[in-house]
């Protein structure tokens, strides 16, 4: 497994936002002044790309 | 003035170029999974079924290998349906939209039955963030999954068939009572200084519906893709090495469709699984390059959307809102996708643009790509002008279309520059990867762009929102 290990991956650094923390706890709990509205998910997809004939 | 509140950056670069939509991705999914952490243990909505989550999670965030792990496209998923399902169960509230899938491959919209079997597959990034930080974990209730299944983070799937329980990791292995399972890697397509991963398995993961012909190969087919998926790179890095360092930053694998098969989904990118798409292994490089730019554009305006609505109502794209017509496609889309066409092929473009401008491309190549310098603008000014009669878009929705447009009305004029012509033969790839000419309807001559567009309008514009 030292190909697993050993790859170099990007990553962020930890650093949690704790304001927004706070913010995310108080939408779980339904306490939160305001709710953004959720993105719904969505896929992308298609048989082709206008330049491959088919 | 510029969209979202990049007080430094112009509109153009917050749209097209600033990594920071990324990145805040993943600082809200860390966010969310501290609150749902903190919120669970406080309110205990599963009366105890949240202690094996909480003990794990707070294993994998000690692991140095944490923010790798998180990084990785199935972690966004998780922690969309996790934070989703933790507010239905903790307020006692319907399931949300993102959870839909799940609920319908449970069989239950139960959202604390869907939480809990949900925490447990926490223990998919368990097992990567083990994997690759070498150290053993043993679960409590054992993981039961399907295989072959991704190790979200690892470069590498746990190959064998049918369902397996998995009971953590030890010595390097995944421990599990499949006797044939084993670690696989994936094979690594490099170019120009990147390695990605094409990684056939990360589709099949609980709560996505999306399963590209590409998640039923092995990796032993990605490998024979390797060449065209690292070839198609380098063509990216030469022409647009700016895009090249974004694809770099952000993808976290890839998947080739064999083609052997043809579907709906040739060609795919999902909002829950940011950071990876599938496309055909049409085999050409250029064809390759043109698919790679096309699904990372998804991917970034699936991050743009996420930091912010750009649809008025939160009209994001039910398929059911499926009413318009669409240059791209033979039947009706919403305008989300035609948002989103709009937007990927406004980056396919530049591609065309810098290999007409350099010159450099064998002659079959180069009437390519001036045969798509006369037919993409000419699709995107059909398509803005759907969206002008028909979208209601928000502020910054607004101002990131009105920046989309002004390069797109840029475009004709660079083409005349280019000695591009009004109108050529058209012209394509086939399924070997040869550009050929574009046969007309009976077949008997070719067709021109310029008659294959308007073809398509009369055919496919059923409710005549197109004038010809």
């Amino acid at each position: 497994m030292a190909d697993v290990k050993d790859a170099k991956v990007e990553a962020d650094p930890k650093a949690l936002d704790e304001a927004l923390v706070k913010q995310l706890e108080q939408q779980l709990e339904g306490t939160a002044e305001e709710e953004g509205q959720e993105v719904r998910p969505y896929r992308a997809s298609g048989a082709k790309h206008g330049g491959v004939i088919t | 003035m510029s969209a979202g509140g990049g007080h430094h950056l112009t509109t153009h670069q917050r749209l097209w170029e600033d990594p920071a939509v990324f990145r805040k991705r993943r600082e809200r999914d860390a966010a969310s999974r501290e609150a749902l952490v903190r919120v669970l243990g406080n309110r205990r909505p599963l009366a105890g079924g949240e202690d094996e989550f909480l003990e794990l999670h707070g294993f994998v965030e000690s692991l140095p290998t944490a923010d790798r792990v998180a990084a990785d496209p199935y972690a966004h998923l998780w922690t969309r349906l996790a934070f989703g399902l933790g507010a239905s169960a903790v307020r006692s509230t319907a399931i949300p939209p993102c959870a839909e899938v799940l609920a319908r491959q449970v069989g239950s919209e139960d959202p604390r039955r869907l939480l809990a079997g949900h925490l447990s597959d926490y223990k998919r990034l368990a097992l990567g963030a083990a994997l690759t930080a070498g150290v053993d974990v043993a679960f409590e209730t054992p993981l039961e999954a399907e295989l072959p299944m991704a190790l979200p983070g690892a470069r590498a799937s746990l190959v064998g068939e049918g369902v397996a329980r998995i009971f953590g990791v030890g010595a390097g292995r995944v421990r599990s009572e499949a006797a044939e399972a084993r670690v696989e890697a994936c094979p690594l397509a490099c170019a120009a200084g990147f390695e990605v991963p094409l990684q056939p398995h990360g589709w099949r993961v609980p709560g996505l519906d999306t399963l590209p012909s590409s998640g039923r190969t092995s990796l032993g087919f990605q490998r024979s893709q390797v060449d065209l998926v690292a070839r198609g790179l380098s063509v990216i890095a030469r022409y647009l090495p700016g895009l090249f360092a974004q694809i770099r930053r952000e993808i976290r694998w890839i998947a080739v469709n064999p083609m052997s098969e043809y579907d709906a989904m040739n060609y795919v990118s999902s909002s829950e699984l940011g950071g990876a798409f599938a496309f055909r292994g049409v085999p050409n490089p250029y064809s390759a390059a043109e698919a790679m730019i096309h699904e990372f554009h998804h991917n970034r305006l699936f991050a743009l959307e996420e930091d912010g609505s750009l649809f008025e109502d939160g009209a994001l794209g039910h398929e059911d809102e499926a009413l318009y017509y669409s240059p791209w496609r033979d039947e009706p889309r919403p305008l989300r996708g035609i948002l989103h066409a709009i937007y990927v092929t406004t980056a396919q473009t530049r591609l065309w643009i810098e290999i007409v401008r350099r010159g450099d491309v064998d002659p079959a190549l180069e009437a390519y790509a001036r045969n798509e310098l006369v037919r993409h603008p000419l699709i995107l000014e059909i398509a803005i002008g759907q969206m002008d009669r028909h979208a209601r878009l928000t502020k910054a929705g607004a101002i990131y279309f009105d920046e989309i447009r002004r390069e797109v009305a840029g475009f004709t004029e660079i083409a005349r520059e280019l000695g591009v012509p009004f109108d050529s033969d058209a012209v394509g790839f086939d399924a070997d990867g040869v550009i050929v000419p574009r046969p007309g309807a009976d077949r008997s001559r070719n067709i021109r762009v310029r008659e294959l567009v308007l073809d398509h309008v009369r055919e496919f514009d059923r409710a005549r929102q197109i004038a010809v």
